[in-house]
């Protein structure tokens, strides 16, 4: 589904990723593991757009879609969610999720004007998905409201709520108590489930064991290891960088 | 990057809010006393004087015509030989009418031109903007437009060729209590030097004639909607508005006056003599005094022949006689500066196109003599009291 | 007397209604101080008065030709002066300056190309106004009341049914987050300037009409108009119009009492108070920290 090939990027000078190569299956949760500045945020950014890499391509379901805007990209079904959560500060949970839908028309008329049955039902979608997520606050909220795990719990709602073929989630368990990561990981184990395309960002060894169909250990950017969990987390390569931390 | 950016940004910025309204003050280097002038070979460099008047914004279409008044003037005199073999050239700058455009423009005639003496301004704002460098660079002003009465006591080097609105305060306040017969009136000035001036003059003649104002207001000169203040005045019991105002205030007075229909009468000082406001709407049987000009049927026509205008519009005179003033002056006692400022003390009943001048001893007219004025279907005529 | 300043009040609030509503979108789109929001109407007063006055050209055509060169102004500076600093990620105080420095240049540019006296539009007469009930209003007042009328309504239905309202807000707050949302960013920002800067124009017609042209009178609009959208609340689209009727009936009241030299320092001490005591404005939403 995703195929990275020969990516390079350098930060003023200094070399983040050194040339990545590898692909995502479809249907399988596929984790990313690799020590601080092993270029994995950095990778996230070149697939969702917001940077552009110094060579290489990314393919996207046989598209190249290396040079296209980030907002492009989102449309055509990446969803992703960063480290850092972040959210719209003046707006509502409501808002944020009614935020995803559709945007890949952005008919300013249709905009304008919404039926009352749709909103109706857009609604009720909603508070199913709070409950769903166990996010125990209404629609009306304010982002600036709620508690760290809900705002990540939140974060993750949304860009499952977007139209989405491929998601991405960096760091999706970091900073949350042990009761978030727990609901955090059973849902996706559910996603795993109903066989959707995830590609993981994760430093908990554990968490990356139970949930991961597949397992790509980078240093720099470059694959230094990849296959079965089992296998990669024991590789004595991958141990070395690790160690390093 | 960003910030070195954002710094130069941020720095022209505000050079270009500051740059605009900077003043020199250098010291002035020559001229300043003394003979400066007395060559031991004959001087033909040119004689330069200074002009100051509005060439642009409020009664600009007044001081365009009475910079062409001066260019006459000099014309004359250059076309006859000059000054003792000397031309005489003139630097003309715009006032505005605004202190501030007037000072910069005051200080780059004194300081950067270094000019002999100046003929203006035409506002009394621009005038006053300028006298206290004008004294200390013992440079004569010779107003040919200023009448607020504060210009009095401005300075030794300051003159004017139209009377202190101490006279034509007092007789707007006669006319509207004894001829117009109204007892009850209402004053909005501009709050400048001019309109303030002659205000206060009327305020205290109509009360000390014995007659009531029910409400004084101001607005600024750059105001333009006087919606709020007109609807105060229609809301007193004024039987008549004395509207101290320069043009383009007035202009949007008038319209609201009409919008609002305020039809008490309508009283102003000379400046509605613009052109400007005589042509604007609203203004049929508004009343203003002016100085009585006598009718110099030639002048009119050698000036209206050389500029090609149709008219001659008020204080094109003054502006004419200020520079032959100046210059014949100049010819009598030289370009010093000293001398010069002490012979137009001497200035006694010289006939000119604006009528007879006589300074007093403080530069200013000694005597004054004004008419009512009457605008009607947007045209001045001599008021008459049927 | 009330009735009077009470419509003298109304008319002016919708002079400043029609600034600060233009405004009102650009800043909740774009999160800075678009001080040259000012110019955009004095520019488009000019260019009615070169069509019309100068050109000869007829009410029906310069009337919409002149709204949409006002909306392509505005975006034409957004594109060539905002966008470039924006990329560069520089502070909203930065655009804030460069604003002011586009405000000046503009003002001075119309003076050079139309000289500083004011210019009279006569495109209707002028005349005694419609008297009611012993006050007095003109068509084109009655004209601009309505046509603010029908903007706020606009205004107000689209804040609250639109999804882009919701749209405009989020790009304001988080671009690059929008972005991953599926939302073109900066195509927004663009139809806010467009939008916003063509209800200049139409502000700017209107004041033209209602008090003629002079290079300056954008940028004295502004400050007004500013004001009016800080006591509205900046980020409400109808509230910049609830405070520009506010600034406009404050100023005509105050004066009852105050002499009328007071009419600008009214505006300030209401500016003043706001940004101390209730920064958010009338319908501001600021859960929160302060903008």
């Amino acid at each position: 589904m995703l195929e990275i090939q020969g990516i390079k990027k350098s930060f003023g000078g200094v070399e983040a990723i050194k040339g990545s190569n590898f692909i995502i299956e479809k249907n399988k949760i596929t984790a990313l593991i690799g020590p601080n500045g092993a270029g994995k945020t950095t990778l996230f950014d070149i697939i969702a757009g917001f940077t552009r890499p110094d060579e290489g391509r990314v393919l996207y379901e046989g598209e190249d879609i290396t040079d296209k805007e980030p907002h492009i990209i989102a449309n055509l079904g990446i969803s992703r969610t960063f480290q850092q959560v972040r959210l719209f500060k003046n707006l509502t949970i409501g808002d944020h999720l009614s935020m995803v839908e559709n945007n890949g028309d952005m008919n300013l008329i249709k905009n304008i004007f919404r039926k009352k049955k749709v909103k109706r039902v857009k609604q009720e979608t909603y508070e199913q998905v709070l409950e769903d997520f166990g996010i125990k606050q209404t629609l009306e909220t304010h982002i600036n409201d709620l508690s760290f795990g809900q705002r990540k719990l939140l974060q993750i709602a949304m860009a499952l709520q977007k139209p989405h073929k491929l998601l991405m989630l960096d760091e999706p368990v970091a900073g949350v108590n042990k009761v978030i990561q727990t609901e955090i990981e059973n849902l996706l184990l559910k996603l795993k489930e109903k066989n959707e395309t995830i590609l993981l960002i994760d430093h908990d060894i554990e968490l990356v064991h139970r949930l991961a169909d597949h397992v790509i250990a980078l240093d720099a950017g470059i694959v230094i290891c990849e296959g079965a969990p089992n296998e990669v987390l024991k590789n004595p390569k991958v141990l070395e960088a690790y160690l390093g931390e | 990057m960003p910030k070195k950016l954002g710094i130069m940004i941020a720095g022209l910025a505000l050079f270009l809010l500051i740059g605009g309204g900077c003043s020199r003050t250098d010291a002035p280097t020559t001229n300043t006393s003394g003979a400066t002038e007395t060559p031991a070979v004959k001087d033909t460099s040119p004689i330069k004087l200074g002009w100051l008047g509005p060439l642009t914004g409020d009664v600009s279409s007044v001081g365009t015509a009475n910079r062409e008044g001066t260019e006459l003037a000099v014309k004359e005199i250059n076309d006859a030989g000059g000054i003792n073999g000397r031309k005489v050239e003139v630097v003309y700058e715009d006032g505005a009418c605004d202190s501030k455009t007037a000072s910069n423009a005051g200080n780059k005639l004194i300081n950067v031109e270094k000019v002999t003496a100046i003929v203006g301004g035409l506002c009394s704002g621009e005038t006053l903007a300028n006298t206290t460098v004008a004294e200390e660079n013992k440079v004569v002003m010779v107003a040919y437009g200023s009448t607020a009465p504060s210009l009095t006591t401005a300075g030794d080097y300051i003159f004017r060729v139209v009377p202190s609105d101490s006279y034509q305060g007092k007789y707007a306040a006669n006319f509207v209590y004894s001829t117009l017969g109204k007892k009850k009136v209402a004053v909005l000035y501009a709050k400048t030097d001019y309109t303030e001036g002659i205000a206060q003059v009327f305020i205290d003649e109509y009360k000390k004639l014995g007659g009531e104002v029910v409400l004084t207001d101001t607005f600024l000169q750059t105001d333009r909607d006087l919606k709020t203040q007109l609807t105060k005045v229609k809301n007193s019991e004024a039987e008549a508005l004395y509207f101290p105002t320069y043009t383009e205030a007035a202009v949007v007075g008038f319209k609201q006056m009409k919008e609002l229909g305020l039809s008490i009468s309508i009283i102003g000082p000379e400046g509605y003599a613009d052109p400007k406001i005589v042509a604007a709407e609203g203004t049929h049987d508004t009343m203003y005094t002016a100085p009585v000009s006598p009718e110099n049927e030639s002048f009119n026509n050698k000036f209206m022949a050389a500029t090609k205008r149709t008219d001659v519009p008020i204080y094109t005179t003054h502006a004419y006689d200020a520079t032959k003033i100046l210059l014949e002056t100049i010819k009598k006692v030289g370009t010093d500066k000293e001398m010069i400022k002490n012979e137009l003390y001497n200035v006694k009943n010289y006939q000119g196109v604006s009528g007879e001048i006589t300074f007093d001893k403080n530069g200013d007219l000694a005597t004054a003599n004004y008419e009512i004025m009457v605008i009607k279907n947007n045209k001045s005529e001599k008021y008459s009291a049927q | 007397m009330f009735l009077q300043l009470l419509i003298n009040g109304l008319i002016a609030g919708s002079i400043y209604a029609l600034i600060s509503s233009g405004f009102s979108i650009i800043y909740t789109t774009n999160k800075f101080v678009h001080f040259a929001h000012g110019s955009t109407a004095t520019v488009a007063a000019y260019f009615l008065y070169w069509t019309f006055s100068g050109l000869g050209i007829p009410i029906y055509i310069t009337f919409p030709l002149t709204i949409f060169v006002a909306a392509l102004f505005g975006f034409l500076i957004h594109l060539v002066i905002y966008l470039p600093l924006k990329k560069r990620k520089t502070s909203s105080v930065i655009l804030l300056i460069a604003s002011i420095g586009i405000m000046i240049f503009c003002d001075n540019l119309m003076q050079l190309l139309f000289g500083a006296n004011v210019k009279i539009l006569s495109i209707f007469p002028h005349g005694r106004g419609i008297e009611f009930l012993g006050a007095y209003i003109t068509p084109i007042q009655i004209a601009i009341l309505i046509i603010v009328l029908i903007l706020f309504v606009g205004l107000w239905t689209f804040s609250k049914y639109s999804r882009l309202g919701k749209i405009m807000r989020a790009v304001a707050d988080n671009p690059e987050l929008a972005k991953t949302t599926g939302i073109n960013s900066v195509r927004i920002q663009h139809w806010s300037f467009v939008i916003g800067s063509a209800i200049a124009g139409l502000a700017g017609i209107l004041i033209a009409l209602e008090h003629n042209i002079e290079p300056s009178m954008g940028t004295h609009l502004m400050i007004q108009g500013f004001t009016a959208a800080v006591i509205g609340g900046v980020t409400s689209l109808p509230g910049s119009i609830v405070g520009a009727y506010v600034l406009g009936l404050v100023e005509n009241f105050g004066i009852w009492w105050l002499p009328s030299g007071y009419k600008s320092a009214i505006a300030f001490v209401l500016l003043l108070a706001f940004l101390l005591v209730r920064p958010q404005g009338i319908f501001g939403i600021n859960k929160g920290a302060r903008e």
